[in-house]
């Protein structure tokens, strides 16, 4: 047995590494760069760095200037997402049980490494109810719930996270926008541009497809008229004019920052979603909305029940890029003065104590942008593998 | 109360012809007092263009060609900084081709380590937001450089220091050097459309001109009588690092590409290359698998194929996908204003600072931005209809 | 109430149920419908023929208003389709259509399939709707097939479940836009079984097709449509035995 096994892996290397002439050069040449940037990366990382500046400065990085004590307001959140995390890998993931603890174990290190006390607790608290989530939700036939009702209490249970976290921020005084900061502020405006642009893009894609002239154009000269400018020329408009443009009834003119940021990343989104839903309502053949109009159905359940669903299980891949799009795109407000997590990165590297460290500093925070748009690429190409027939 | 309401409302939902005056009426008024509310607020700022023939009062370091001064008017300041932008886009774009095209068909190469370090190369660039990448370039990379003092030299032809690159360059005596480039892109028009004018003749002659020769021919020899004619001269220029006093150090001559203008260049070409070079791996893997087994049976070499089969039948799907790429790379180079590279919308903003009149500022920068996106749209159009299989 | 056995109607009621006066319809230049007048009687088959352009899929489109006419009036159950209908929708669930193409919604589960119009126009809830939807689905010979989706099914499935969505509404006319068009020979059977069971019960019916035989069994009249102009109109004798126009014999030679 022995023998076929290491007999099937120097077949593999040969014909694979060094199946003639060329390819052998290239694989030297490759693995000289590789080992030379592995072992660079790897001296630097544990040997050369100085990773007190990102220690010091974490909390700085993860909520930015967010008022202390005030921290309470975010558990539940972090509680609820790890639990709903938990139960969505249970339910549409094929990670088996070795990959998962290995996963816990290396962030528990991390958090462990950065944190202290009080704020370890939590994050291993949530760490624990995510895992006791994904059991639970394996063993959903022992407690007698049917697998789509489980999904649906999910889908419900991420739905609800947005609006619980803007609940729980702003009750009881509340933390203003003007001091949310570092990754929880680049979170926050992904969620709030996703989810806008989710309500209005598909709005505007009807609009634009709509027999209504009056309809039409206004939403064809929003749709191109913000894809006219770069997303960056926008926040600056919001900063620069939008608070002349805006009445001063109930102090509107005078809005926080942030909030115009989200206004403008909403209103941007929704342009680029109205252009993706409407190829995929192009794609969907004109004898569906027949069918509709033939049974009766008016226009509302119409485009509720058969035209949306449709056009957007159509273009779902798209949909998730242009998520992965505005996740990156948070950073822009780093133009605005905002600290969000590249501004938090180059305060930290201000602080007269950790002048120089700025290699340390940017490959941490890459390192958490990476994280956080791999997984959803990820996602996006389970989803389409997913997609066949009916729901997924 | 409510009951009048409904009734009122499904009154006048009841035939299509109140439904469709309901709609115009509503969505039209709505329209007119949105466009008079603007119109109010808008009158309230400055709208004139004259601000823009005032001196600009401030100075650029990052030009090449362009004899800029901080007492020019402010039109000359934001054409210097649109001539900047231009440049960084093209040397971008081809860059980023060049980088896309080699990592995505390495992601394609029968070589497992070299499939492998492009694909990391790709998840790596591509998760990683554009701006944290040029913020990582400048910040950690060329703002390290050692300083002119101790620069580096590479056979006393390429300076490296934290004030840039230096490299030998062209001497352009820029009396008429606008004249010289306008006349250019004429005579290339008017090349192409001798071109085309030989094409017409040539369908009904026997022995045909050779088209292409003739107007290249002929646009080389004007382009001589141009230069000769606005009195331009050509002379090579070496850097060198002079001293003039201690601790006073200068580079003379050569051209000097500043870190902030290397950062954006480097940060532009490596991200949008990662999106190339996925484009490219999906269209060589979109054709159909017997074109690369014909080509192997009739004998053509690896290169070959790729050459003369693979890469001519992937240009066709291609082409759009990377058009948009390079609309990205117009649009993305705005975010060299974070980072102090004066390019049109930095120098808007400093404009904007002075003189206020921001909306017909931002007026100009959308129509500077939409006009570079149709030249790069134009070009590519062409390139695709020349790509395009002889069909019906 | 209707009286029907093989090829000896009684057709006891004279109801009009559809009428047509000079229907024009234009699209753009080309005029489609150059004035058809016609009538249909509650419970009579008819079925409408013709070579492919001559305007019988956007004659009985129209009378559904999935297309508008320009000129003319139509007709049904007394009240006149145009602009000013009112409650259009109403209307247009006392009319079922079949479509060549079948148009199920493909996301949708068949049972889903055939309740949903009942549950969103007519308020069923949902046991009712669905229990409706398997009475219709043993109608159209497939109950077992309830729970899945479209496209789990053979295309002569795929259009019983159309019959049975379009029947789920209860209407008082059921129009058939070549609904064997489009499936393979063997399915074709399946499917006009379904609708002559459906004839016989007394139902109105509308149906263009290229299915003589069935034609010739269940319809009470048939419409020979070209170039926008009713041609012919009679019974299965009149047309196929002695056909009075050029262009019908030429039709019907190059179809029989």
């Amino acid at each position: 047995m022995i023998n076929i096994k290491t007999n099937n892996i120097l077949f593999w290397i040969k014909n694979n590494l060094f199946n003639d002439l060329k390819g052998s050069i290239l694989t030297v040449i490759g693995l000289y760069i590789a080992i030379l940037i592995f072992f660079g990366l790897f001296k630097f990382i544990f040997i050369n760095a100085d990773w007190e500046v990102v220690i010091v400065n974490f909390r700085l990085l993860i909520l930015g200037r967010f008022p202390i004590g005030q921290e309470w307001r975010l558990i539940p959140s972090l509680i609820l997402s790890c639990i709903l995390i938990g139960m969505s890998i249970s339910i549409w993931s094929k990670l088996n049980l070795i990959k998962i603890i290995l996963l816990i174990l290396i962030l528990y290190i991390i958090f462990a490494v950065f944190l202290s006390g009080f704020a370890s607790l939590i994050i291993g608290i949530a760490i624990i109810s995510g895992c006791l989530a994904y059991v639970l939700s394996n063993s959903y036939v022992l407690f007698k719930i049917k697998l789509n009702l489980l999904k649906k209490i999910t889908i419900y249970g991420w739905i609800l996270l947005l609006p619980l976290t803007l609940i729980l921020l702003n009750i009881n005084g509340g933390v203003g926008t003007e001091r949310w900061g570092g990754v929880f502020l680049n979170i926050m405006l992904a969620a709030i541009g996703i989810s806008g642009g989710i309500i209005f893009g598909p709005l505007l894609a009807l609009g634009r497809n709509s027999n209504f002239k009056s309809i039409k154009y206004p939403c064809i000269a929003y749709i191109e008229f913000i894809r006219a400018a770069p997303l960056i020329g926008w926040l600056f408009l919001a900063r620069f004019v939008l608070p002349t443009l805006l009445p001063s009834l109930f102090e509107l003119n005078k809005i926080d920052i942030v909030i115009r940021a989200m206004i403008v990343l909403v209103g941007f989104s929704s342009a680029y979603i109205a252009e993706i839903v409407r190829g995929g309502l192009q794609s969907l053949p004109k004898g569906q909305r027949e069918a509709g109009m033939a049974l009766g159905l008016n226009e509302f359940n119409i485009t509720w029940f058969i035209i949306i669903p449709q056009a957007i299980r159509a273009v779902i891949p798209a949909l998730v890029s242009q998520f992965i799009a505005l996740w990156k795109d948070t950073t822009l407000v780093y133009a605005l003065s905002l600290t969000e997590l590249l501004g938090a990165a180059n305060a930290a590297v201000a602080q007269p104590d950790f002048v120089g460290k700025q290699i340390e500093v940017f490959l941490f925070i890459a390192v958490i942008f990476w994280a956080f748009s791999y997984i959803m690429s990820r996602i996006s190409s389970k989803m389409e593998t997913r997609l066949g027939l009916g729901k997924w | 109360m409510y009951k009048k309401l409904s009734l009122y409302i499904s009154w006048i939902t009841k035939t299509n012809r109140r439904r469709k005056y309901t709609i115009n009426t509503s969505s039209i008024s709505f329209l007119l007092i949105f466009t008079i509310y603007l119109s109010i607020r808008l009158s309230t700022l400055e709208l004139d263009f004259n601000f823009l023939s005032q001196p600009a009062g401030f100075s650029m370091l990052n030009q090449w060609l362009t004899d800029y001064q901080s007492s020019d008017s402010r039109i000359i300041a934001y054409l210097t900084a649109s001539f900047n932008t231009i440049r960084l886009v093209i040397i971008a774009i081809i860059f980023s081709t060049l980088i896309g095209l080699i990592i995505g068909i390495s992601r394609l190469s029968s070589n497992w380590l070299i499939s492998k370090m492009a694909l990391i190369y790709i998840n790596i660039f591509r998760n990683t937001p554009l701006l944290v990448q040029i913020v990582f370039w400048y910040i950690a990379i060329f703002l390290n450089f050692p300083n002119i003092s101790e620069g580096k030299n590479i056979s006393e032809l390429i300076f490296i220091s934290n004030r840039g690159l230096v490299i030998p360059w062209f001497n352009i005596k820029s009396q008429l050097l606008w004249i010289f480039i306008f006349g250019e892109i004429i005579l290339i028009t008017v090349s192409f459309l001798l071109r085309s004018f030989i094409n017409n003749i040539n369908n009904n002659k026997e022995t045909k001109y050779p088209e292409n020769i003739l107007s290249i021919v002929f646009f080389i020899i004007c382009s001589f009588i141009l230069l000769f004619l606005t009195n331009i001269s050509f002379t090579l220029d070496l850097p060198t690092l002079t001293s003039q006093g201690p601790n006073i150090f200068n580079y003379n001559g050569g051209l000097l590409m500043t870190p902030e203008f290397c950062a954006v260049l480097l940060g532009l070409s490596v991200y949008t290359g990662s999106f190339i070079a996925e484009i490219v791996r999906g269209s060589i893997q979109a054709l159909p698998k017997g074109q690369t087994e014909a080509a192997m049976s009739v004998g053509l070499s690896n290169y070959q194929r790729l050459t003369l089969i693979i890469l001519p039948q992937a240009l066709r799907i291609m082409i759009p996908s990377i058009t948009n790429q390079y609309l990205n790379v117009t649009k993305n180079s705005s975010l060299a204003v974070v980072i102090g590279y004066s390019e049109l919308f930095l120098v808007s903003g400093i404009i904007i600072n002075k003189a206020g009149h921001a909306v017909p500022m931002y007026f100009m920068i959308i129509v500077t931005y939409q006009c570079i996106s149709w030249i790069i749209s134009i070009g590519m159009n062409y390139l695709n209809k020349r790509v395009q299989l002889i069909d019906n | 109430m209707v009286n029907k056995d093989n090829n000896n109607k009684n057709i006891t009621t004279n109801k009009k149920i559809i009428i047509c006066e000079n229907v024009e319809k234009w699209y753009g230049q080309f005029q489609a419908l150059k004035g058809i007048t016609t009538s249909i009687k509650e419970g009579e088959v008819v079925v409408i023929f013709g070579p492919s352009g001559s305007g019988k899929s956007t004659f009985i489109r129209t009378l559904n208003r999935l297309e508008p006419h320009d000129k003319g009036s139509i007709k049904i159950d007394g009240i006149e389709i145009n602009d000013d209908v009112e409650d259009l929708e109403k209307l247009r669930s006392n009319v079922g259509m079949v479509f060549q193409q079948f148009n199920l919604f493909p996301h949708l589960t068949v049972l889903k399939n055939i309740s949903l119009a009942p549950q969103k126009v007519k308020n069923l809830s949902k046991k009712e709707s669905e229990g409706l939807a398997f009475e219709l689905l043993e109608r159209v010979g497939i109950p077992e097939q309830a729970y899945k989706f479209p496209g789990q099914l053979s295309g002569g499935q795929q259009q019983r479940v159309a019959i049975a969505r379009a029947l789920a509404m209860q209407p008082k006319i059921m129009l058939f836009d070549e609904p064997t068009s489009a499936l393979d020979p063997e399915m074709i059977k399946e499917v006009l079984e379904v609708m002559t069971k459906l004839a016989k019960s007394g139902m109105t019916m509308i149906v263009v097709t290229h299915e003589m035989g069935f034609g010739k069994e269940v319809a009470d009249r048939f419409i020979f449509f070209d170039e926008g102009l009713i041609v012919e109109e009679g019974t299965a004798k009149q047309v196929f035995n002695n056909p009075k126009e050029e262009r019908t014999k030429l039709f019907l030679s190059q179809i029989l």
